[in-house]
């Protein structure tokens, strides 16, 4: 419980699928709760074998397949169960419920969709369940004590049915609004880690180069590093709980994983599940690549780096946001040229940091949707209009 | 100097807010235009006195004037942030007052959709104000109007029971809500880090660089090469060489201070002077960092990172326990060691930047917890590892 409640308070770093699990838990117990007083109950109060019997059985299936599917790591697939439950256990009030209460349990149902804030889910289900809750209000008019010749409660059941569209469609409209924005941050995260990924894999390079030229000792292979992660592991293992020997194979595993394919030793028939299963694992972090553990180290090193002038106000990358005169955006789309066509940016073909881009392939970049984002249809003019220029610097 | 670069960070997340506040608020602002409109025609249907249909009207076209001037004014991220929690008490208190005042059948309903505007804002003060004004205003129809849900007969319990549903399901909500808005909040977080530790990954590449490939960017070269470049592109397009002044004035920059700049070109506006700082092929200005961005568009085979491995964590939830801690304990291993691009940290070096870096969220808190527990017996295994001493466990 202390465990939930730390995860509760410190959601935002957890992963999608940690909350999802999170959620599921907290409904699924809520869900016993209320199953555990209504269903004995619709038992006694009901008459119809379908309430008496189906509504209990089906109920306890869909629910017992959520948690099996919960605990065993396939959230996603429990939401669903979790919210068929929910429903069955709903339909446990049918029978002796009125029809304003099915109303209200149709926005119940649509509640619990809304609280696992999954767009897909709502828009079936709650499409499903608004059509059904509008098409319940049309056919059964006179259940809500309603007479179509008189216009006050003619006009109840238009409100009721009005008020559950609109419930639909704005919430239709949050989850398209947040998809948007997801992907938008999505899409700016993940275009500055690709270029953080590029940079790392130029460091990494470098890092190989010096290695080679200097006759150094890779990390992974310096006794002393061996030493203290064996040492290190063992330790942390058994204060967890760990039997020491399983800690040592995974050490000397990760070591030697260093000196393997992964990607061709996955393919291995012969290799057992568990073990490929730990492969998986640690490929992300091993020390001899550009990988996962590389981009966690070089984010903690980014802390010892002054980047840029505190003056800089701002991440802007586009010329006219940054200079206001078309003339120093002139300046700035040939220095960048210059720097593109002279300076080490570019691995060669033995994969070492060590050329510059040519005319060419600079204009390939300036012809790119990607340059979009720092020069203006104006300034790659400039550099397409005078493109014999800018090749002779 | 990092107060400035934390202003840097906090303008960014301002700026990711204030564009998700601004979407919601158009959202929101349109939802309550077309729920305007119901109600009207509702008014109109119902035979409401045209008085007060228009002192209606006027109220709603008040508030949608209030809402759409500010959104096209841009105004500040706070006050979109109050108008919302304006919003959200004016359409609850609106309902109620319809409810108490005007016989119109069904209206309670209408709280839902008082709630689904609400929810649209991101925002964590107007998601309390939601879910407690929902609770507080559906428990006051319970109570007040118990026939609304053919209770009329209604006992204490039942309508304890009925008033304990709205609870639960408003806390649930709520959960989710606040969920949903620590993760956005954190996700804005982490892309202003993102671009932040980008910059300054790319200065440590740069210092890297300069010392294995001992290739140091020759600024000379760089400006006299500038300097032939645009007496030709102004010879051929005919014209006077007004780069000049400017170029020469980035070229001083690079040894002149900037009031020193300011005294030797006093016709160039302040201004003017320190966009062009940013031109500079200094560390820490922005033109390098972004001539060396551009330079990786090259070759960009446009792979997609799947968002599933966006995030790097040394708790991924489908990494077993055993893993975890060995991966950390590598992490940690290899910072107490010297690498070829820098030197050895402190076990406190370490940790201080473990959590400046905000990596330390990312490990296991039992894990992170036994390194601070155990700290001696950690710094006698890694003595003894860098020394050579073989430690029986």
């Amino acid at each position: 419980m202390r465990d939930l409640l730390l995860k509760i308070r410190n959601s935002e770093y957890l992963s999608n699928n940690e909350i999802l699990s999170i959620k599921i838990a907290l409904l699924l117990v809520v869900l016993f709760l209320v199953s555990a007083v209504s269903i004995p109950f619709s038992l006694i109060l009901t008459a119809t074998t379908v309430i008496q019997v189906i509504v209990p059985v089906a109920f306890l299936l869909t629910y017992g397949v959520a948690w099996i599917l919960l605990v065993s790591g396939a959230p996603r697939t429990a939401m669903h169960f979790s919210i068929l439950s929910f429903f069955i256990l709903m339909g446990s009030f049918l029978s002796f419920s009125n029809p304003i209460y099915i109303y209200l349990i149709v926005f119940a149902i649509l509640s619990v969709i809304i609280y696992y804030q999954e767009g897909f889910p709502f828009f079936v289900y709650g499409t499903i369940l608004t059509l059904f809750g509008v098409a319940y209000m049309l056919f059964n008019v006179d259940l809500f004590g309603g007479d179509t010749t008189q216009t006050s409660e003619t006009m109840q059941i238009i409100i009721y049915q009005v008020t559950l569209l609109l419930f639909y469609v704005y919430f239709l409209l949050y989850f398209i609004n947040s998809e948007v924005a997801n992907d938008r941050y999505y899409t700016e995260y993940l275009s500055s880690k690709k270029l953080t990924q590029k940079y790392l894999e130029n460091m990494v390079r470098l890092k190989d180069t010096k290695i080679e030229s200097e006759y150094l000792t890779p990390m992974h292979e310096r006794p002393s590093f061996q030493q203290a992660l064996t040492e290190l592991s063992t330790f942390l293992g058994e204060m967890n709980g760990k039997p020491a020997k399983e800690m040592q194979e995974l050490v000397e595993f990760y070591f030697y994983l260093h000196d393997i394919d992964i990607d061709e030793a996955m393919h291995q028939k012969t290799l057992k599940y568990k073990t490929k299963e730990t492969m998986r694992q640690l490929k992300k972090y091993l020390l001899n690549a550009n990988n996962e553990f590389t981009e966690l180290a070089y984010e903690l090193l980014a802390q010892t780096q002054e980047g840029l002038h505190p003056d800089v106000k701002n991440y802007e990358t586009a010329l006219d946001s940054i200079l206001r005169f078309e003339t120093d955006r002139i300046i700035a789309g040939a220095m960048i040229y210059r720097y593109l066509k002279q300076e080490v940016t570019q691995l060669d073909k033995w994969g070492r940091v060590a050329e510059s881009l040519e005319h060419g392939e600079i204009k390939s970049i300036f012809q790119s949707k990607a340059i979009k984002d720092y020069l203006n249809d104006r300034d790659i003019g400039v550099f397409l209009d005078n493109e014999e220029l800018y090749k002779k610097m | 100097m990092e107060s400035k670069i934390n202003q840097r960070i906090g303008r960014e997340i301002q700026k990711q807010k204030y564009r998700a506040h601004k979407n919601s608020a158009i959202i929101a602002t349109t939802m309550m235009g077309v729920y305007s409109l119901f109600l009207m025609t509702l008014f109109f249907v119902e035979s409401i006195p045209i008085n007060e249909i228009i002192l209606y009207l006027f109220v709603f076209v008040v508030v949608l004037s209030f809402n759409v001037i500010s959104i096209i004014n841009s105004w500040r991220f706070e006050w979109l942030t109050r108008l919302g929690m304006l919003n959200v008490l004016f359409i609850y208190t609106f309902i109620t007052y319809l409810l108490f005042n005007q016989s119109l059948p069904g209206i309670f309903a209408n709280l839902f959709i008082a709630f689904t505007i609400g929810f649209i804002y991101l925002d964590s003060r107007t998601a309390t104000l939601n879910h407690v004004l929902m609770t507080f205003t559906s428990s006051l129809v319970l109570w007040v109007f118990p026939e609304i849900l053919a209770v009329e007969e209604s006992t204490m319990a039942q309508l304890g029971i009925i008033n304990a549903s709205i609870v639960v399901v408003m806390i649930f909500l709520y959960l989710s809500a606040i969920f949903n808005i620590r993760m956005k909040q954190f996700n804005y977080e982490k892309l202003a880090k993102s671009k932040e530790n980008e910059y300054r990954i790319i200065q440590g590449l740069f210092d890297f660089q300069k010392e294995v490939l001992n290739d140091p960017i020759n600024t000379d070269v760089f400006f006299k090469d500038m300097h032939a470049f645009f007496e030709s592109f102004t010879q051929k397009l005919e014209m006077e060489n007004v780069f000049e002044k400017r170029l020469q004035l980035i070229e001083d920059l690079h040894q002149l201070s900037l009031s020193k700049a300011k005294k030797k070109y006093k016709e160039i506006p302040e201004e003017i002077i320190i966009e062009l700082q940013s031109l500079t092929l200094s560390d820490h200005q922005k033109l390098r960092y972004l001539a060396y961005r551009i330079s990786q568009i090259y070759g960009d085979s446009q792979t997609i990172i799947d968002p599933k491995d966006a995030f790097n964590s040394f708790r991924h939830y489908d990494d077993s326990e055993t893993v975890k801690i060995m991966v950390f304990s590598a992490f940690y291993v290899y910072f107490r060691h010297p690498d070829v691009d820098r030197d050895a940290y402190s076990h406190q070096a370490f940790m201080d930047l473990l959590n400046q870096s905000g990596i330390d969220r990312l490990v296991e808190p039992r894990i992170l917890k036994t390194f601070t527990e155990y700290q001696d017996v950690i710094e006698t295994i890694m003595t003894d590892a860098i020394d050579g001493v073989e430690v029986p466990l």
